[in-house]
């Protein structure tokens, strides 16, 4: 998206000054998705974003896929066509797997070139809240160098 | 060809939808009455895409709360989608590089945008 075009700047400085008085009154101050707390019965999902550290030439090229698994969800998705670019620094791709019931835990696996890697075994959904994952909680080469080539 | 693959897993949203989805709604709102014409000229379907990727954007950035993710996407109207990226907006890199705590750094970057904005 290409910045406003306005033949006035200064009224975008105004129109962007009176926005942010709008926000500060009735935008509100919790976060823009209150955390859920899982319960028994409980059937929320959301969204699970995994990112790749690969350009988006990679990721358009790259022969894998990447498989969800828990409770009953079961998803595969094909990185090359249905990755989110991450712009410079990133440099990065996301994978996002919608609406994943979120008091399960979870398996993800990239299937590629014949090869099957384990990168995280059966973590609760809850405990993925980081863009990092501890080491202790891989058990696939996560941060390991890998050639899938 | 070697190629490193790292995973990450970057979990969005252990957030529920249904929040996220109200505050999509009142965010369609804020920007059609304060950046009208930019709205018009998106469209309602890219309105929505805009709003999905700046709340993804500003909670990279450490925008969590509701305020100020809207004052991002706010930003994001008038500097460009990318303004957290692009070489024309580098002090806004600048000031997101600066970490600290989330709503001095949305004021900070408000402040420096009204100041470019009047430079122009």
């Amino acid at each position: 998206m290409s910045p406003v075009a306005s033949p006035d700047p200064t009224s975008q400085s105004q129109a962007l000054d009176a926005a942010g008085r709008d926000a500060d009154a009735n935008a509100g101050s919790n976060d823009v998705g209150d955390p859920v707390i899982p319960c028994p019965g409980d059937n929320s999902t959301g969204p699970l974003w995994v990112r790749l550290d690969l350009s988006q030439e990679q990721a358009a090229n790259d022969p894998g896929s990447l498989r969800l698994q828990g409770g009953g969800y079961d998803s595969t998705i094909a990185i090359a066509g249905n990755f989110e670019v991450n712009p410079d620094p990133d440099n990065s791709v996301d994978i996002v797997f919608e609406s994943v019931p979120i008091k399960e835990s979870y398996t993800l696996t990239y299937i590629g070139n014949g090869q099957r890697v384990v990168l995280v075994q059966g973590a609760p959904y809850g405990s993925l809240q980081d863009d990092s994952l501890p080491p202790g909680d891989v058990s696939g080469p996560d941060t390991a160098p890998q050639d899938h080539s | 060809m070697d190629v490193t693959l790292t995973i990450r897993t970057a979990q969005f949203g252990v957030f529920s939808e249904l929040e996220v989805r109200k505050f999509e709604d009142w965010m369609a709102g804020h920007l059609k009455r304060f950046f009208s014409a930019k709205c018009d000229a998106l469209g309602e379907a890219c309105i929505v895409e805009t709003i999905r990727y700046g709340i993804k954007r500003a909670s990279r950035h450490g925008f969590r709360t509701r305020r100020d993710v809207c004052k991002y996407i706010d930003l994001m109207m008038v500097l460009g989608r990318d303004f957290d990226t692009h070489e024309r907006t580098r002090w806004a890199a600048g000031i997101l590089a600066r970490g600290g705590d989330a709503s001095a750094t949305m004021r900070a970057l408000f402040a420096a945008a009204s100041h470019q904005l009047k430079k122009r």
